[in-house]
């Protein structure tokens, strides 16, 4: 205990070093952006050794699930052919994108860097609370806080027996090679706005490879190409994109995007480059087809889950909307095609308007919530 | 059989000079069961610098960029169709069906085609297979709408223009599928050519017995050998035959000019 103690009266320290270093994350409330301090607590939350293991078995089950899902569905659709999960859930989804049908991603992999949600109930139990498979960010906060506290406290983590995270960047810049084509390696950034923007360029630094925006970016014949700031043209061949797909190419998806590349996803669909996360995963991480994600490790991987889902509800299904009705009071209600905590309801918070408001957009559109 | 010439092209004005343009085609007809295309040629003025590919439901693309500034664009395509070659598509695998059996984008159904669909189940239900409840419905839309050229946009989805009874080719085409979805059936929306009309047309595909056969609501009847095909979607949008992104350009007016020409023996003679 002597050695957390010092961190802890380091704390003050940590937290003027996070200021410094502009380790901020934006949020948009009421269409104003803000940008805040990351708020650092020292005090640990410890994860023992074998819970540790436990949960790395049980993540890495889940995300080889869900990537052989994706797979699937954007090849055979034999999952829905079999008739596990209905096809309403899948294909009436906005995170279906029919653009990507029957494009192979380089190495099939489709999710390679995965925010997946957890949470710790009181009687101890690990409980999945949702995946993020698009654009998933944080990894970037908690390996710039060890390191300050690594700093402020050295002795901390010299005499205790703490699993090392420093390999981190390591560990991305192989993801980010292992697809790649050929060529440079860019963190593709909307830019300073963005929420996560601390996180692009400290990951660009840690991992080597380039930060830059749609407007460094461009494609030329069927190949992608990056300006350096020489005004050379060189090739890329891995974009671990912080954009959503939505704005990534104006040319097969929103055509207003001013900040993506025209024709970089029929560069992709040639296999001349490597989009990181693939473009479509948002259809594997809608809140709608979380019910489903234990069925899918049972039926691709022949497994159970390791990791159980927080107990949820479907409205879809008649037995579960009563449930939801009569528990209202109790739930929290999620709207399906949101992430990052949009979307999300309190039950017991809803004025009676809001609840009559709610209760007939449920009624309207079951598949568009869970609870 | 029938053999057609046919020749599409675009112009586009510009009232300041575009620096550079990107660009995704799709008007190129290819061969397919039903139809064979000879003789194809395409130009770009003031030119480009393409690539030809495919998207996700196997349409031909055309995609590139022009670097040339310019204050004008134009593409012009044009070649020979045999069409009536069969009465009928095979679906390939059948993995992209459920694509076409879920409501999407512009074909999701509304109050007013829900309320359509009410009027007719009873009809539909002894219509029998699924061409004759596309006929039925076919015969009824082509009664009840009225074809007003401009009364819709490109964004006009099947249950507005229901609501309005005008539309034209895409609207109907809209309306069609989103009727046959709701009867379950899966239905794709068309583009292409037709002699007469000037501009492209659209229509709708249905499936039945795994085979894939073309209806015109606007024309009330099949789509055969007058129906030349440029591509395939769930809806309009999937198949927008064209796309581009430019740099400069101030404000522009688009043309475009549709030409099909049946050839007869006698043409040919005279031609020869």
């Amino acid at each position: 205990m002597e050695q957390l103690e010092e961190l802890l009266a380091h704390t003050d320290d940590v937290n003027g070093m996070l200021a410094r270093y502009g380790v901020r994350f934006g949020i948009y409330k009421n269409q104003v952006f803000r940008e805040q301090l990351f708020p650092f607590d020292p005090i640990p939350r410890v994860i023992e050794k074998e819970e540790f293991a436990y949960l790395e078995k049980g993540l890495k089950q889940r995300v080889t699930a869900l990537n052989l899902f994706l797979k699937d569905i954007y090849s055979k659709k034999q999952i829905v052919k079999d008739g596990v999960i209905p096809e309403d859930f899948i294909f009436a989804s906005s995170g279906f994108l029919a653009e990507c049908d029957g494009v192979m991603p380089p190495k099939g992999i489709y999710a390679h860097i995965s925010g997946i949600d957890l949470v710790k109930g009181k009687d101890g139990t690990w409980y999945i609370l949702e995946d993020n498979l698009r654009v998933p960010s944080g990894a970037s906060y908690p390996l710039i806080a060890r390191s300050l506290c690594r700093r402020a406290s050295p002795d901390t983590f010299a005499n205790l027996k703490i699993e090392d995270n420093r390999d981190y960047a390591a560990l991305l810049r192989r993801t980010l090679d292992h697809v790649s084509t050929g060529g440079h390696t860019v963190i593709l950034t909307p830019g300073r706005y963005n929420a996560a923007y601390f996180e692009h360029s400290y990951l660009a630094e840690q991992t080597g490879a380039h930060l830059v925006t749609g407007s460094d970016l461009r494609v030329v014949d069927d190949k992608l190409y990056f300006e350096d700031a020489g005004g050379r043209l060189e090739r890329g061949g891995a974009v671990y994109r912080r954009i959503s797909d939505d704005f990534l190419d104006p040319m097969t998806f929103n055509p207003k995007s001013l900040i993506g590349i025209p024709h970089l996803y029929d560069v992709f669909r040639r296999g001349n480059v490597a989009l990181l996360n693939a473009p479509g995963n948002g259809v594997a991480d809608d809140k709608g087809i979380y019910y489903f994600v234990p069925k899918m490790i049972r039926y691709y991987l022949g497994e159970t889950a390791i990791l159980s889902n927080a107990p949820t509800y479907l409205p879809f299904y008649e037995e579960d909307r009563r449930y939801v009705l009569d528990h209202f009071d109790q739930l929290v209600l999620k709207d399906v095609a949101e992430a990052g905590g949009y979307g999300v309801r309190f039950g017991k918070d809803m004025s009676p308007e809001e609840k009559e408001a709610f209760l007939a957009a449920l009624d309207k559109e079951p598949r568009r919530f869970i609870a | 059989m029938k053999r057609f010439h046919f020749y599409y092209s675009m112009r586009e004005d510009y009232s300041e000079e575009v620096s550079r343009c990107y660009f995704t085609i799709k008007c190129v007809p290819r061969t397919d069961a039903r139809q064979r295309i000879e003789a194809m040629k395409f130009a770009f003025v003031p030119g480009a610098s393409w690539q030809t590919g495919r998207d996700a439901f196997g349409n031909d693309q055309l995609w590139g960029v022009c670097d040339t500034p310019h204050t004008r664009y134009e593409f012009h395509t044009e070649g020979q169709a045999v069409t009536g070659l069969a009465d009928y598509e095979e679906e390939a695998d059948g993995s992209q069906l459920p694509l076409f059996r879920v409501p999407h984008g512009l074909n999701v159904p509304g109050p007013s085609i829900l309320a359509y669909h009410r009027n007719w189940m009873e009809e539909l239900s002894q219509a029998g297979s699924p061409m004759a409840k596309a006929l039925l419905l076919t015969h009824a839309l082509h009664r009840d709408l009225v074809y007003t050229p401009a009364s819709t946009t490109m964004d006009t989805t099947a249950e507005e223009a229901m609501a309005q009874g005008r539309g034209v080719c895409q609207d109907y085409a809209h309306i069609l599928i989103s009727l046959l979805h709701l009867e379950k059936i899966p239905a794709r929306y068309v583009t292409g050519m037709i002699p007469g009309e000037g501009a492209s047309h659209a229509w709708v595909e249905v499936l039945q017995d795994g085979r894939w056969y073309g209806v015109d609501p606007t024309n009330d009847g099949t789509a055969a050998e007058d129906h030349i095909r440029i591509g395939v979607g769930r809806d309009a949008r999937d198949c927008m035959i064209n796309r581009g992104i430019l740099f400069g350009g101030g404000r522009h007016t688009q043309k475009v000019l549709v030409r099909v020409t049946e050839l007869t023996e006698a043409s040919l003679a005279r031609e020869a």
